[in-house]
């Protein structure tokens, strides 16, 4: 850890943090009351079964939703009751996202798709395209900076949306299941990225069923029924 | 994202469909040239009936008629019985519409600054012969107050004097004086022609009379037939009312007051006829009449255009909500990755106005080239004989209205399927199947 609870607040905390769908008999509570904190520079995969609640939850660090009943807090200020348009921007610029199918747009090319947080954030063209050339280069998509998405494999396709998800150098990186598309061989290559990236500081949080990527994260919480069951730190 | 962004990202985006843009800008095309057309020979003919009103501004002339006629009530409507009252005002009266005698006539010409009333009277001419001894039919006489109307090939106008009798005729008849060539009109001017006239129990009366003047035709009918001159019209008139030596009163419909500096008397001209329940009406007052009317058509087809353009408003909210539920996933990510509600709606509307764009630039780039060109075909083709016609014109602020119309209406189109895109929820968007 490159922080201590003590000194500072933690990057991201929830507390008590509940998410309720649907009312009388379909009532299900997704959530029921979790708190914890992440903090700067670690990675953390959240794991769980289908339907155990780990994507509700991830919705709600991310800002995506918004919880029926506690808070999620950045750096000690709470930021799951702010207006739309303030949430739209702390997305926007603090949060990367990785998803499992990478959701590029087929018709547009390597650098518009790495590009397109930059372009939200009214950045000017030749700026998101000197940032979007650089991370691709590092992410040795270089050569593809012209191609047309639907062209790419699924390897890459998935370093071009990791690409997008650092473009605007997030605080939090969210991996939403990201190699569960791709096969063993390219699994590695991006586990190797992301972990790599961890290594140089970037906080992770990885949502996943796969023990196998869990087991890689330095700390694992474990979600069942809506509850946290396990919140354990392997020493890598 | 920046306005130039959501531009071009819309731009692309409509783009990417392209049969089902074309086919959506198509209808907004049909409207958009439509419109072009329409206000374009609106403005054309009303350009046209403006340079005809310029080319005889120098005209005094007030047209004089009864205040009664402009009721709508008066004449042939149906009603209850009315007991026969002699002093009862307005008593003469031609097919019901209430008309003027020589007292009335009188009164005109004592008003201030008015220098000479002719009144408008329906002459019957027999025949025409001219110097040849070939005798002539003339339908429709003119109306000596058209002969100051007129632009003349040759010569002028007749005098006003009772005793002058002078005979304008157009240039379609200076083949009856063996004239082939408008630029030898000037031949025809002091020849004498021999009018006949019937009066009311048949005997053929004559009457010699001058040519003066050749006259051009113009849109208001006035020159296409030969025009006799005020002193004329009264002689031909009178054949026509005499029966037996008693000649029957006129009465007028209409009579034609010449006025001294018309443009500084107008007001008080039209005034002092309000007294005399007579109504004045410069030529410019009825050519704005018929401007008018020719607005009123205008406007008609400028609404089925509207319609047109209703329905392609539907063709708009169609594509764009199919267009929507196709990118549910780009909203989702979009929105994800911190773009406003705000800003996906004002995306969608973007391509709304985008297909509007489209539509009209090529619609009123059509209905230009259409309009030009045909205008072109017409007047020096079938319709050359007419001089100075227009029938089409293109005035960059109509078509600047058109344009933003259409803009409108495809935004406002826009707005349902882009408020459906704008409310989308990222989670369900984003949703994995």
């Amino acid at each position: 850890m490159t922080a201590s609870p003590l000194e500072s607040p933690p990057l991201l905390e929830t507390e008590n943090l509940v998410r309720v769908f649907g009312t009388g008999e379909n009532r299900v509570a997704a959530l029921q009351g979790l708190t914890f904190e992440i903090h700067q520079g670690e990675s953390v995969a959240i794991i769980g079964k289908s339907g155990s609640g780990k994507s509700t939850l991830m919705h709600l660090l991310a800002l995506l939703d918004q919880p029926t009943s506690g808070v999620v807090a950045m750096r000690g200020q709470v930021v799951s009751d702010l207006k739309p348009k303030q949430i739209a921007k702390v997305r926007n610029t603090t949060f990367g996202f990785v998803f499992q199918q990478f959701f590029l747009n087929a018709h547009e090319t390597v650098l518009e798709n790495a590009t397109l947080p930059l372009k939200i954030a009214k950045v000017p063209k030749a700026e998101r395209h000197r940032q979007g050339t650089e991370i691709l280069e590092m992410l040795e998509m270089g050569d593809k900076l012209k191609a047309k998405a639907i062209n790419l494999s699924g390897g890459q396709q998935q370093r071009v949306s990791i690409a997008r998800a650092l473009i605007n150098s997030p605080e939090i990186l969210f991996a939403d299941e990201p190699t569960g598309n791709l096969d063993s061989e390219t699994s590695a290559v991006v586990e190797d990225i992301l972990f790599g990236l961890n290594e140089q500081g970037q906080t992770l949080i990885v949502v996943t069923h796969d023990e196998d990527l869990a087991a890689k994260c330095a700390r694992q919480i474990r979600i069942q029924d809506g509850q946290i069951i396990e919140d354990s730190v392997v020493n890598a | 994202m920046k306005l130039r962004d959501i531009f071009t990202t819309a731009l692309a985006n409509t783009m990417r469909t392209k049969l089902r843009t074309f086919l959506t800008v198509i209808a907004v095309v049909i409207g958009a040239f439509t419109l072009t057309m329409t206000s374009g020979i609106g403005a054309g003919i009303n350009k046209y009936i403006d340079a005809q009103v310029d080319a005889m501004g120098d005209t005094n002339q007030v047209s004089v008629m009864p205040a009664q006629t402009m009721d709508a009530n008066v004449g042939l409507t149906a009603g209850e019985p009315q007991e026969y009252d002699p002093d009862a005002q307005g008593t003469v009266s031609d097919f019901g519409i209430p008309s003027m005698d020589e007292e009335d006539i009188e009164e005109i010409e004592q008003i201030e600054n008015i220098e000479f009333v002719d009144p408008v009277i329906f002459v019957d001419i027999e025949y025409l012969e001219t110097p040849d001894g070939t005798r002539y039919t003339v339908p429709s006489a003119g109306f000596a107050s058209e002969q100051s109307m007129v632009e003349y090939a040759a010569g002028g106008p007749g005098s006003n004097a009772e005793d002058a009798y002078e005979l304008v005729i157009p240039t379609s008849w200076l083949s009856a004086f063996d004239i082939d060539d408008v630029a030898n009109a000037d031949d025809v001017i002091d020849q004498e022609v021999i009018i006949t006239a019937q009066d009311l129990e048949g005997n053929a009366e004559t009457i010699e009379a001058t040519v003066v003047g050749v006259a051009e035709e113009t849109i208001t009918g006035a020159g296409t037939s030969p025009i006799p001159s005020f002193g004329l019209t009264q002689q031909i008139a009178e054949i026509n009312n005499t029966a037996g030596g008693t000649t029957i009163p006129f009465t007028y419909i209409q009579a034609m007051a010449t006025v001294h500096d018309l443009a500084t008397n107008e007001a008080q001209i039209k005034a002092d006829l309000e007294e005399i329940d007579m109504v004045g009406q410069t030529v410019e007052d009825q050519m704005g009449f018929i401007g008018g009317i020719i607005d009123a058509i205008t406007w008609v087809f400028n609404g089925f255009a509207l319609i047109a353009l209703l329905a392609a408003s539907f063709g708009i909210v169609n594509t764009l909500l199919i267009s929507v539920q196709e990118r549910t996933r780009q909203i989702g990510l979009y929105k994800a990755l911190g773009m406003t509600s705000g800003k996906v709606f004002t995306l969608f509307s973007t391509e709304a106005i985008v297909i509007g764009l489209l539509g009209s630039v090529i619609g009123i780039g059509l209905g230009s080239v259409v309009g030009v060109v045909g205008n072109a075909l017409l007047i020096n083709g079938p319709l050359d004989s007419v001089p100075g016609l227009t029938l089409y014109a293109i005035e960059p602020l109509a078509l600047l209205v058109i344009a933003l119309v259409i803009i409108g209406i495809a935004f406002l189109a826009g707005t349902l399927p882009a408020r459906r895109a704008a409310t989308k929820d990222p989670i369900e968007a984003l949703r994995y199947d």
